[in-house]
């Protein structure tokens, strides 16, 4: 592994009173990687990382950002972390511009240096041509946008995003996509939280599943997949299946009116019956998704 | 790549940080500068008008001087109690709760207390900008005796400072926004009205007057009218400090109590 990881986390736990939000984790995040935190609504993801840029204090564990404790070298660190927060928190009364300018004094860019470095961003979200609007007139996803621009704005060497694409239609999420990889390519380091799992087996090296606070699997998405999972999966509504579906012998999880029947062949679902006339199920490679539904019995998006 | 590829850059001096919180509102807050400044600029003004020349035609001396001359000062700190209490409660909660520009702040180098530190001293300085509206429309109607009123601002900045304090420690235990009446009709406005700005207190009965002695305002209207005047006395002394012991007290109950609320 070259040189040391860029975070390191050890038995990290965030309490609020009784509520254990994050609950003893451990992880690591090597440099230039873009690492994933997957687990659906209240799993602990943005608590976890809150801690990484000292927004707020962990309650015990060990937490190493480049080799520095973030609770007493916050403001140190904040200036080579970029971070998106999970909702649009831009000045809205502001244009494009202005936000950029006000966030970049933040940094303490300010004048020619700041101008610049606008002059360099700006097109790269493809915002030129906002730049003098308010926020207020934009579309959610140029908001989302412009709020990942800002927390580029001092070339962050790590940049933390929570949940960059929900919400957003397929078009803005692909654009979003595209700077994250670019990002990594240039060698920063990338710590993201989604609910899609489309999204994190397209971007991430490594992801972690969690899910109430505790991590429940930890790896890269394909290995993970192929580790926990049989290669297909059929997807049938229930009302489609023979009452005696559960003596299938085939293995399956079962949510809501869905079940989803697991093999290794196609072949293998010959086994599976199918009431007289009913519509057949969808066939397709097993994913994130069906690896949260069989470790939780629930899946990521809805409770 | 490693992190050892790149050296952390040296942080900003903190006033550095400050500032920069400062101008994000004061920018903003410029954005709208007329709907923003002209309301809280005028009102100060029409109370003058109706009861400093209006209603005084039927008075005599009051204090020794004219209602109006009387009345002046207390408008130049009631203008920042309002000023200050308006933008820490409704203003500092927009922020907090629907806007989430505390949070988005806490992303960037900007600590806590910094950013606690540049809403405060805008919140101060806005306040004093109030109170000099007020001293030199007053002023050039002749209301005013003494140049010892261009401290004015300053006592302006210092209790638009309390009453920022007192806001943000409102605001920390606010959970819903409506609430923020029985704070300012409640405290705030008897404040204006029981501090000697429009009336002297002397009038009240007795306990009543102990009551108001514990008011900030209070201290801040007789700093205010002494410098309008021209008339010290060394009770001032102790009016100053009791302003100054009201910052020194309220920051450390404020600063934790919205910490408490925001970080968590
Ligand atoms: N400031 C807070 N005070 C009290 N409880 C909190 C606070 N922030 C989060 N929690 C609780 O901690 C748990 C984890 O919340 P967190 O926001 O980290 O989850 P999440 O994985 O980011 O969820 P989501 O997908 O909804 O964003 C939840 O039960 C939440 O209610
Ligand atoms: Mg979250």
């Amino acid at each position: 592994m070259p040189g040391r990881p860029v975070i390191r986390a050890r038995n990290l736990r965030k309490c609020f009173g009784e509520l254990t939000a994050v609950d003893g984790i451990d992880f690591e995040v090597n440099a230039g990687e873009c690492f994933g935190i997957l687990g659906p609504n209240g799993a602990g993801k943005t608590s976890t990382m809150r801690m990484l840029y000292d927004f707020s204090p962990r309650t015990s564990g060990e937490l190493e950002v480049f080799g520095l404790d973030p609770v007493t070298e916050g403001v140190r660190l904040r200036q080579v972390i970029g971070v998106v927060q999970q909702s649009n928190n831009l000045d809205f009364e502001l244009t494009v511009r202005e936000n950029l300018e006000v966030y970049g004094g933040y940094y303490g860019l300010r004048g020619r240096q700041l101008r610049e470095r606008l002059a360099e961003l700006l097109p790269f979200m493809e915002l030129s041509d906002r730049a003098e609007a308010r926020i207020k007139q934009l579309s959610g996803g140029m908001q989302r946008r412009l709020v990942i621009l800002r927390a580029l704005v001092h070339k962050p060497r790590l940049v933390i995003f929570d949940e960059p694409t929900t919400g957003l239609d397929p078009q803005a999420r692909h654009q979003i996509w595209s700077v994250l990889r670019k990002l990594t390519g240039e060698g920063v380091t990338v710590v993201l939280t989604t609910h899609y799992m489309d999204e994190a087996e397209r971007l991430c090296d490594r992801l972690v599943i969690m899910d109430r606070g505790k991590i429940l699997h930890n790896g890269a998405p394909d290995r993970l997949i192929a580790e926990h999972l049989p290669r297909l999966v059929l997807e049938v509504g229930s009302r489609d299946l023979d009452g005696g579906w559960r003596e299938s012998g085939l293995a399956f999880e079962h949510y809501g009116d869905r079940v989803f029947f697991m093999a290794g062949e196609e072949s293998d679902f010959s086994r599976v019956p199918y009431l007289p006339g009913s519509r057949k199920g969808i066939l397709r490679p097993a994913n994130l998704e069906d690896l949260f539904l069989k470790l939780t019995g629930r899946t990521l998006i809805d409770e | 790549m490693s992190e050892t590829a790149f050296e952390l850059p040296a942080p900003q001096p903190m006033y550095r940080r400050v500032f920069s919180v400062w101008r994000r509102h004061q920018r903003v807050y410029f954005k709208f500068l007329l709907a923003n400044i002209l309301p809280p600029f005028l009102e100060p003004l029409m109370v003058i008008l109706a009861l400093g020349v209006g209603l005084a035609s039927y008075m005599g001396l009051v204090g020794g001087v004219s209602y109006a001359v009387f009345l002046a000062p207390g408008m130049m700190a009631a203008s920042p109690m309002w000023s200050s209490s308006f933008e820490t409660t409704y203003g500092t909660f927009i922020r907090m709760e629907y806007e989430k520009i505390y949070e988005a702040i806490l992303g960037s180098p900007v600590s806590f207390v910094e950013m606690l530190l540049g809403e405060l001293l805008w919140v101060a300085s806005k306040a004093a900008m109030f109170s000099l509206g007020v001293l030199l429309v007053v002023g050039s109607f002749g209301l005013v005796g003494s140049w010892w009123s261009l401290l004015v601002p300053l006592l302006g900045f210092l209790g638009g400072m309390i009453f920022a304090l007192l806001g943000i420690l409102v605001t920390s235990q606010v959970r819903e926004i409506n609430n923020f009446n029985f704070y300012l009709t409640g405290v705030i406005t008897p404040m204006y009205f029981f501090s000697g700005a429009i009336f002297p207190l002397e009038q009240l009965p007795i306990p009543l007057q102990h009551l108001c002695g514990v008011l900030p305002m209070t201290y801040l209207v007789g700093l205010m009218r002494a410098c309008c005047i021209g008339r010290f006395t060394p009770g001032l002394l102790l009016d100053l400090a009791v302003c100054l012991a009201y910052c020194a007290a309220l920051w450390p109950l404020a600063a934790s109590q919205l910490r408490k609320r925001i970080v968590v």
